[in-house]
């Protein structure tokens, strides 16, 4: 444990003295706290946006004036998807989701306005935004630090100078690994305590505890520390530190950058997604032969009529006790409500499927479960986004429901004139959000965590076989 | 051919050479005797232009080699202490690409002519240059000399490391060189073979020529003396 | 000297299996990527071919009924609303295709392309694509982009590039040759120079070559498109120089091998990942277009206000549009509705265009602001010559959208004058329908200006080199 101790030291000193190491440090300090800002910047000014477009919404609703409440339920509102705090440290999918849905009677919307479609394509590229310094930067900083560890005390000749001191090469092994570990840690905690204060001073981010960032960064560590034993590894089996550093390099390109571009490209050959126009065509064809609220002349209206009239025991609709109109309508809501229900099961499937994909490709790539646990934790993954729209549509139904049931209760079959007011309007609650919590995400990623983990063993194990094998010419 | 006119050279605080005067006619080797760091290698990194001198002028044939780098190079040819040649390429091939690069162009028999000149074994002209001794590449290295057709021939420690057998081939090549009228300036450790081969004699010490003889004019013993009485 | 150079270089390399294995990827990788490009535009001409093909057939079954009953064979349903001659109906049930055709060379580069529908159909009362129009595609694929041939040349290759060239004139020192060629009557800078241009040659090459068959190989008409394609490697070819010309500055610098690979490997990062991202993100964070969730509350404003005025809408609608005026007033119109939208469309239009103006000039603002940015790295400007050649700009997107839009029009001003004057379809009316061709004349492609650009950055690098030399070339031989 003594000799882990000091080699680790010995490595954090030697690494300190390097003019590589103190520019690199530099630089990627200053890029993770400016990219901080930035985003805490942006979070603020969308946080804004968000607040007011959803007050916005509801004051125009509940305004709309008087009218027949299922022309309210047409004229609708808006569902806006909030921005979760941690998006400060990992906006995942977010300039690539729509931000809005248009909640209205008989129709299912897409959320709308992604901020990418208003960017050029420069912004293909990538935000410096923490996520990418965490993903992307700090592994190649971590191979510029380790690449040479084993190589340059071999090339330097003080690999025989340390056997002869009989140094176990495991622990000479251990030792570089906490030095870099240390280092990493050393550029990352600051990130970490500056992401603390800005978030613990958040006044509407009630729920803050910590756990979140904790956790976030957690995964973080864990992706540092496979990349580690990944650099050693290579130092350890390399001849050369050319040889370990070139060799490092293209582990990273392929990690990085080429699996997950490559599992997108095969994910959507395997499980495409139809395109928007089909989609809708798939639903208008199923919907045609269902049950049209606005078409009480059709086959499936007369036939739902004549069970009503049945079933309350009268002969003419305006006995009923209740408009049939709204009665109707919800009824048609109800039957498309489902086939919305259908056809965004199918596109879940095929979301599934993919991610499927994405999960197989996992094992090539510790990048890939990094990005998705980071995502999952900063709420800015798919699976929120869907979580968001499911809620959105959930509402739209009871808002519908709530406007149907107003006409149907409080006005008689044929009764055109009964127009509901903002009492009306204001009984149903303001649409509000709550992205799951903490511990009902974990569950749904546990394999991402275990390819981590497996990752991490993985390469451990790499790492202290290879030690076994190390010899010093 | 080599001549150096009060030629000094400082790296920051540390004066290498100290005003040297110099003159190397055809047909003389001169050998440069001295300890570690007394400036036999700044000399000859001097008159190869690899460095700037900080006063003072290097002259080949007659040229100012700060100003003239490029003209300069085609009357000299170089060999380092280890001398190194493209591993991936056969020896006849490095002979052939430093030629061209010199500016000259024979056939393939004029080439052979010329490794058949510094014994170097036939069966190794084809040979990559990884599997040859530091012997061999020296012998690539004279035939370049050869074939680039220079006047002036600068070595530094081109014996050092070699087996005696070779050391002596080597300084045979060295008296044909001189034979066919070079002008040789050779850094070396070697007191022996110095006085031996070398026409003229040169002892350094601390970036300063301290005495400089003709070898005929002294002994063997002689000269050791004189250099250990240099060196203190 | 070149020649020989050149043949010494053919050796060396030839003997070098790296060489190869290097080669044998960017091989591989560009076939991939060009594979994956083809398969993405051919989803997308699928996806377009069905639409079209559903209309027409759409189409012919509504002529046939209509047929049967202007000769008289079927009568006219009793229902209006089921009527095939309805205008409205028909607007409906076949609603015209509006496609953004591929272009032979999108396969190069998915651009914006995974952003966006490239079929709409337009709606007589709902302007929805005014404000925003999405593809469904899962985000996590827009996050991680796709493998095309963009990615491979602007990413990897300068890797490639870097691969070849980082260590020419360090390895020479480290083995100990460089005394030996520096003691030749050559200028060192232009014996490194030579070295370089024979590799950025070579791999010219071999880069021009397999991007030619590949795309050959997917059957793209090189000699159609000569101009693009040769417009495509000639700023590719610019870009690779840019890469061996820093690469050629960072050997002058005589640092070892392995400093020279860090350093290179750095520059790589600041022009491929670093400059990019600080420019998507401060324009975003500093100076955020606002958001277009505003607009959405013009709109609903205007449209409100409009639903509740409609009858007076309509009155003053007809006082200025006398043509339209029902001359036929015996019988009840049976467009009473969509006359209605058409009358309120322009005022919610009205309402709402300055809006949308104000924001899209902001956004046109911005994103000609981002555009200017794109000079501060060579790895911007390909893309944007890949995007151009592909026909994937955020540009062709915008443009596409106002075709959108305008086609829109066409097809509202034909059925408009035919809905007040209560016509029904005749089975010859068909043909006479506008049609929609996506063309891209109105998008600007400045290829040559970026190709100007790139020169630049070569001239620039080029000139730092003998800068760089002429502080430096006395210590390049000894340290």
């Amino acid at each position: 444990m003594g000799h882990i101790i000091t080699i680790a030291l010995k490595e954090c000193k030697e690494i300190l003295r390097e003019r590589r190491f103190q520019w690199a440090s530099v630089i990627v300090s200053i890029l993770l706290i400016a990219s901080t800002l930035l985003s805490f910047q942006y979070y603020k000014s969308v946080k804004q946006q968000y607040e007011l477009a959803q007050d916005n919404a509801r004051q125009k609703w509940l305004g709309q004036g008087e009218r027949n409440p299922h022309s309210a339920a047409h004229f609708g509102t808006y569902a806006f998807k909030p921005r979760y705090p941690l998006s400060l440290i990992d906006s995942g999918i977010d300039k690539y989701a729509g931000v809005s849905i248009f909640l209205e009677a008989h129709s299912r919307n897409e959320a709308q306005y992604m901020a990418a479609q208003d960017q050029t394509g420069l912004s293909r590229f990538g935000d410096l935004t923490p996520d990418f310094i965490l993903l992307f930067i700090i592994p190649l900083l971590i191979i510029l630090l380790g690449f040479n560890s084993f190589t340059r005390e071999r090339e330097s000749g003080t690999l025989r100078l340390l056997k002869s001191q009989q140094v176990p090469f495991y622990a000479l092994a251990l030792g570089k690994w906490l030095g870099l570990f240390l280092l990493v840690l050393g550029l990352v905690l600051p990130l970490y305590g500056l992401a603390w204060l800005l978030l613990s001073n958040l006044s509407d981010y009630g729920q803050f505890n910590g756990g979140a960032l904790t956790s976030l960064f957690g995964v973080y560590l864990l992706y540092f520390m496979v990349f580690i034993n990944l650099t050693l590894l290579v130092s350890l089996l390399a001849k050369k530190s050319n040889v370990a550093f070139v060799s490092l390099l293209g582990i990273w390109m392929i990690a990085c950058l080429v699996i997950p571009k490559f599992t997108t490209s095969l994910a959507n050959q395997l499980h495409p997604y139809p395109t928007q126009s089909a989609f809708v065509e798939n639903i208008k064809a199923d919907k045609q032969a269902g049950l049209d609220g606005h078409a009480p002349w059709s086959e499936k209206a007369k036939q739902l009529e004549a069970e009503t009239l049945e079933k309350y025991n009268v002969s003419s609709l305006e006995d009923l006790p209740f408009n049939w109109s709204g009665f109707l309508m919800q009824e048609s809501e109800k039957a498309d409500a489902e086939i919305y229900f259908k056809h965004y099961a199918l596109l879940k499937n095929i979301y599934q499927e993919q991610t499927d994909v994405y999960q197989t490709a996992a094992a090539l790539s510790p990048f890939l479960p990094t990005r998705f646990l980071s995502m999952a934790i900063s709420r800015t993954d798919y699976h929120s986004h869907w979580n968001f729209a499911d809620a959105a549509e959930k509402y739209r139904i009871e808002l519908v429901g709530a406007m149907n049931g107003d006409l149907m209760e409080n006005s008689r079959t044929g009764d055109w004139s009964y127009k509901g007011d903002e009492e009306v309007w204001a009984s149903v609650p303001a649409f509000s959000y709550e992205p799951p919590t903490l511990s009902a995400i974990m569950p749904l990623h546990a394999s991402n965590f275990l390819v981590l983990g497996f990752w991490l063993l993985a390469t451990a194990l790499g790492v202290l076989l290879a030690t076994r094998q190390l010899t010093v010419v | 051919m080599l001549e150096a006119i009060n030629l000094s050279k400082s790296f920051r605080q540390h004066q290498a050479l100290k005003n040297l005067n110099l003159k190397i006619e055809l047909g003389q080797i001169y050998c440069l005797l001295g300890a570690n760091g007394a400036g036999k290698t700044t000399t000859i990194n001097l008159f190869m232009n690899f460095i700037q001198p900080t006063t003072g002028e290097a002259r080949i044939n007659g040229l100012d080699v700060t100003k003239h780098g490029t003209k300069t190079k085609e009357f000299v040819a170089y060999i380092p202490e280890n001398l190194m040649l493209y591993p991936n390429l056969t020896g006849m091939e490095n002979l052939v690409y430093f030629s061209k690069l010199a500016g000259k162009n024979y056939d393939k028999k004029q080439y052979e002519a010329f490794l058949n000149q510094v014994g170097l074994q036939r069966t190794a002209f084809d040979r990559r240059v990884s599997s040859y001794s530091k012997g061999m590449r020296q012998k690539v290295g004279i035939a370049l000399a050869l074939a680039k057709d220079a006047r002036a021939l600068l070595l530094d420690e081109p014996v050092s490391g070699l087996d005696p057998k070779a050391s002596n081939e080597f300084s045979n090549l060295l008296l044909q060189l001189k034979e066919e009228g070079l002008a040789i300036l050779m850094a070396t450790h070697d007191l022996f073979r110095a006085r031996e081969t070398g026409t003229h004699i040169g002892i350094m010490n601390e970036g300063k020529l301290v005495a400089s003889v003709e070898s005929q004019a002294v002994s063997h013993p002689e000269l050791e003396s004189l250099y250990l009485e240099h060196m203190n | 000297m070149f020649l020989n150079n050149l043949q010494h270089e053919l050796a060396t390399l030839g003997r070098d299996r790296w060489v190869f294995l290097v080669i044998a990827l960017f091989f591989g990788l560009t076939f991939y990527a060009l594979h994956n490009g083809a398969e993405m535009v051919a989803e997308r001409q699928q996806a377009i071919d069905k639409e079209v093909q559903r209309m027409d057939s759409l189409e012919t079954v509504r002529a046939e009924k209509i047929l049967a009953i202007e000769e008289n064979r079927e009568a006219p349903p009793e229902d209006s609303w089921r009527d095939p001659r309805d205008l409205w109906d028909m607007s409906y049930n076949t609603p015209r295709v509006i496609a953004m055709q591929p272009q032979s060379l999108t396969l190069i580069a998915t651009g914006q392309s995974d952003l966006f529908p490239h079929v709409v159909k337009p709606k007589l009362y709902e302007e929805s694509y005014r404000l925003g129009f999405s593809e469904l595609t899962n985000p996590v694929q827009l996050l991680f982009g796709t493998f095309d041939l963009a990615f491979v040349c602007i990413y990897l290759l300068p890797l490639l590039v870097l691969a070849l060239s980082y260590n020419v004139l360090s390895s020479a020192k480290e083995s100990g040759i460089l005394p030996v060629i520096a003691s030749q009557p050559v200028s060192l800078y232009g014996w490194l120079l030579q070295k370089l241009l024979i590799r950025f040659l070579l791999l010219s090459i071999i880069v021009s070559a397999t991007i030619l068959i590949g795309l050959g190989w997917q059957g793209v008409d090189l000699v159609d498109k000569l101009g693009s394609v040769s417009m495509l490697l000639g700023a590719l070819l610019l870009y690779m120089a840019f890469w061996f010309g820093i690469a050629f500055v960072v050997n002058l610098l005589g640092k070892p091998s392995g400093t020279n690979a860090i350093t290179l490997v750095a520059l790589w990062l600041a022009f491929v990942l670093f400059i990019p991202a600080i420019i998507t993100q401060t324009t975003t964070s500093l100076n955020p277009v606002p958001s277009r969730v505003n607009i959405i509350h013009e709109y609903r404003e205007a449209y409100t206000e409009a639903l509740n005025n409609m009858d007076k809408i309509m009155d003053t609608y007809l006082r200025d549009h006398p043509e339209l005026a029902v001359r036929d007033t015996s019988q009840a119109n049976r467009y009473g509705f969509m006359q209605r939208t058409f009358a309120s469309a322009g005022v919610i239009n009205a309402a709402v265009d300055p809006v949308l103006n104000d924001y899209n000039e902001a956004l046109e603002k911005q994103q000609a602001q981002v555009d200017q940015m794109t000079i501060l790295s060579p790895a911007l400007l390909l893309q944007k010559v890949f995007n151009q050649t592909a026909g994937t700009t955020a540009a062709h997107y915008t443009d596409f959208r106002q075709q959108i839009i305008d086609f829109t029009e066409t097809w509202k001003e034909y059925l408009k004058p035919r809905m007040f004057a209560n016509e029904l379809l005749a089975s010859t009316d068909f043909t006479a329908f506008p049609r929609y061709e996506y063309s891209t004349e109105r998008v600007s492609d400045n290829s040559g200006g970026l190709m100007l650009l790139l020169s630049v950055f070569v001239l620039i690098v080029g000139g730092l080199s003998f800068l760089v030399y002429r502080s430096r070339n006395w210590e390049l031989v000894v340290n």
